[in-house]
């Protein structure tokens, strides 16, 4: 009994090591490691609500992917979000007055190869502020060894900060100033964009859905998408543009990433979903919904379109064409043998 | 015969005069029965949470053109949504941001009755087109349908003593799938930048070709930030590929496509993309796309967009080319150099 229990025991000793070893190479396969500039960060987005007067610690995971060992630091920087095209300037600057009120538990900071640690950015709002406060963090090395000739490359990574402020005064609110779809598709996916405006003073999610069908009133819609399903955020006094993709068609084009990395659309029949095939004309009417601090508040919009799938219905025109050609030639053919034959046995 | 179709003729116009008469009076009886049924001039029913499956307060507003006693409101909630006891209809008379102008509802109180959708509640007299409403304050009184939709209709009426129906009017609501979420927390969303090495030699340019990176670099971004990433890229204070020992530097204007050509002189950077997989499309900008003919464009030392992407990335790479082109007076040195920095961030 002992002995099965010594073999037992080694038994799962080797499981083990092994087990770690397995664990060990595909944890290897999953990172590699590069010789330059590489760290992950998680979140990619630091988001909150804070309170005035209340202090907050926000959490960032830093790893060091690279081989090297690396003395890093983390600053403030400022950027901007283009109220046309949304784009995102960052700019080399520190936010005015934002250092007064963040702080890193470690500005300055070393991590071997493989190596994470867990920053800590404190929130300490005055009692006097705004409502909302946008900001990046920039991680970078305390220096980089340049070289005397040719060009030194340099990494950084930075993390965007979101701080809505909660107090008094502070509003959520959009509008949606435009909803447009192609007019005419031959497939899906049907791409409705959707404009919102913030008119609030704080950061705001949109959620809702997109109700596809075919009446402006129906109450049982073709399909449900969400509006904003990549959990996007609205700026204040400003716009921003969001697709809800329909894409449950037959034939329907989907993106496919092809040999050389390189993404191109590809009209996929997939016989499965025939019973998504579709044509002639549907309304997408957006409910749109914010929490104003009280109750959901949905904002409404719709836009129609067609469905047009012209090549299909020119096959189906042609194969009726040619059965129809096909049929009164046959016919043509029999009956006229058999005219003939009639006519014969007559004479006969 | 002849007989019978005399009588015919003469029978006609009576049934036509017998056929008028009996529908004037049906019509007259119909519009009697519906004579004070007429539609209410403002009617909102306001409801604090539209998410599928919900329990859920509310308001209910209406304005009466009837100069009449009544003594109730009936609600009648769309098909679907689940209704508690009468008793859980209790109801409050504070403002909750109500539309402007609105007074509190005279005479309400707890519903007394709940009929399949239909939900009694007492009143008093109400002043013609004076808005009045009042909030249903339990949530287990109402419960949203299980099934997302822009079009649940319901209805608010008024009755006088009898009971018999005043004043009538539909109301629609919607419900979603994809509810309010409040910016509270942040989203466990992982980036990760690497850039493959520090250094960019270009070695020994000559007059007779354009010099590029002999083994270009590259940016590799994973990400599932949905909606994707962002690369920028400025030089240091220095502009361009400078040497201290000549005190000259070969430089292209920033953020402005270039074609360099042997013999004259520029210092450009080219980028290409490739993707193993993710949702995102990678668009390079147009300045700085490369494509294989000694292309690109000049940096400065603000922060320029080299590229963006639209969604997730599995594998996403910059392919960096630095390219140089010399003149038959550009200054002989040994130390022309640069440093450009890369900065990667996921983006909101």
């Amino acid at each position: 009994m002992k002995g099965l229990f010594k073999r037992g025991g080694l038994v799962l000793g080797v499981a083990v090591a092994l087990i770690g070893v397995v664990g060990t190479i595909t944890y290897a396969q999953n990172v590699t490691r590069s010789e330059g500039f590489a760290l992950q960060v998680s979140p990619a987005t630091l988001v909150d609500t804070v309170k005035p007067g209340q202090k907050k610690t926000l959490d960032l995971r830093i790893e060091n992917q690279s081989i090297n060992r690396e003395t890093l630091q983390i600053q403030l920087r400022e950027f901007n979000v283009d109220k046309k095209t949304g784009e995102i300037d960052m700019l080399d600057t520190e936010p005015v007055g934002v250092g007064e009120w963040v702080t890193f538990s470690d500005p300055v900071f070393t991590l071997d190869s493989g190596e994470a640690m867990k920053q800590e950015i404190s929130v300490d709002l005055p009692q006097e502020t705004g409502f909302a406060y946008s900001f990046a963090v920039v991680i970078s090395r305390t220096s980089e060894s340049v070289a005397e000739r040719g060009t030194t490359l340099s990494g950084s990574v930075a993390v965007f900060a979101l701080i809505n402020v909660d107090r008094p005064g502070a509003t959520r609110s959009f509008e949606i100033t435009d909803v447009s779809v192609p007019g005419v598709l031959e497939y899906l996916p049907a791409d409705i964009d959707i404009t919102f405006y913030n008119s609030g003073n704080t950061f705001v999610q949109p959620a809702g859905n997109v109700f596809i069908q075919r009446g402006s009133d129906d109450n049982v819609p073709i399909a449900t998408i969400p509006v904003n399903d990549k959990k996007g955020y609205l700026f204040p006094d400003t716009p921003r543009t969001m697709t809800a993709s329909w894409n449950e068609g037959f034939p329907v084009y989907k993106s496919v990433t092809d040999a050389d990395g390189q993404q191109r659309q590809e009209l996929v029949w997939d016989w499965s979903k025939i019973s998504d095939f579709r044509i002639g004309h549907y309304v997408a009417k957006v409910v749109a919904v914010y929490d104003d601090g009280e109750r959901d508040i949905p904002v409404v919009r719709e836009v129609s379109f067609w469905v047009i799938p012209w090549r299909i219905i020119l096959f189906v025109m042609a194969v009726v064409v040619v059965l129809g050609i096909g049929f009164t030639t046959i016919w043509r053919n029999t009956h006229g043998v058999v005219k003939r034959k009639l006519k014969k046995n007559t004479k006969s | 015969m002849k007989t019978h179709h005399a009588q015919h003729i003469k029978l006609t116009p009576f049934a036509v005069a017998v056929a008028f008469t009996f529908s004037v009076i049906a019509s007259m009886l119909l519009i009697t029965g519906k004579a004070n049924a007429v539609a209410l001039e403002e009617v909102m029913v306001r409801f604090d949470n539209i998410t599928v499956n919900t329990a859920t307060t509310g308001t209910v507003c209406a304005s009466t053109p009837s100069s009449v006693t009544e003594t109730e409101v009936h609600v009648t909630f769309p098909t679907g949504y689940s209704l508690g006891a009468a008793g859980t209809f209790t109801v409050s008379t504070t403002n909750l941001s109500w539309p402007s102008g609105a007074a509190a509802w005279p005479g309400i109180n707890t519903a007394t009755a709940v009929n399949s959708q239909e939900v009694t509640f007492p009143s008093t007299t109400l002043t013609p087109d004076t808005l009045y409403c009042f909030n249903w304050t339990n949530s287990a009184a109402v419960t949203t349908q299980g099934s997302a939709s822009s079009t649940n209709t319901g209805s608010v009426e008024t009755y006088i003593a009898g009971p018999t129906l005043q004043d009538s009017t539909e109301f629609v609501t919607q419900t979603v799938n994809d509810g309010t979420i409040d910016v509270t927390a942040t989203v466990p969303q992982a980036f990760s930048f690497a850039l493959s090495a520090n250094t960019d030699p270009l070695g020994s340019l000559s007059t007779g070709s354009v010099t590029e990176s002999p083994t270009p670099r590259t940016v590799t971004i994973n990400t599932n930030a949905q909606f994707g990433w962002m690369v920028w890229a400025r030089e240091d204070a220095t502009a361009g590929l400078a040497s201290t020992s000549a005190s000259y530097a070969l430089d292209s204007t920033a953020g402005v496509a270039d074609t360099l050509s042997p013999g004259t002189e520029g210092y450009i950077t080219g980028v290409s993309d490739s993707q193993g997989g993710g949702t995102g499309t990678i668009t390079v900008a147009a300045a700085f796309d490369y494509d294989g003919a000694d292309d690109g464009a000049g940096l400065d030392n603000t922060l320029r967009t080299l590229a963006s992407s639209d969604g997730t990335a599995d594998t996403a790479v910059l392919t960096i080319r630095n390219q140089a082109a010399i003149s038959g007076i550009t200054p002989a040195a040994t130390d022309y150099s640069d440093t450009i920095t890369f900065t990667g961030a996921g983006i909101f």
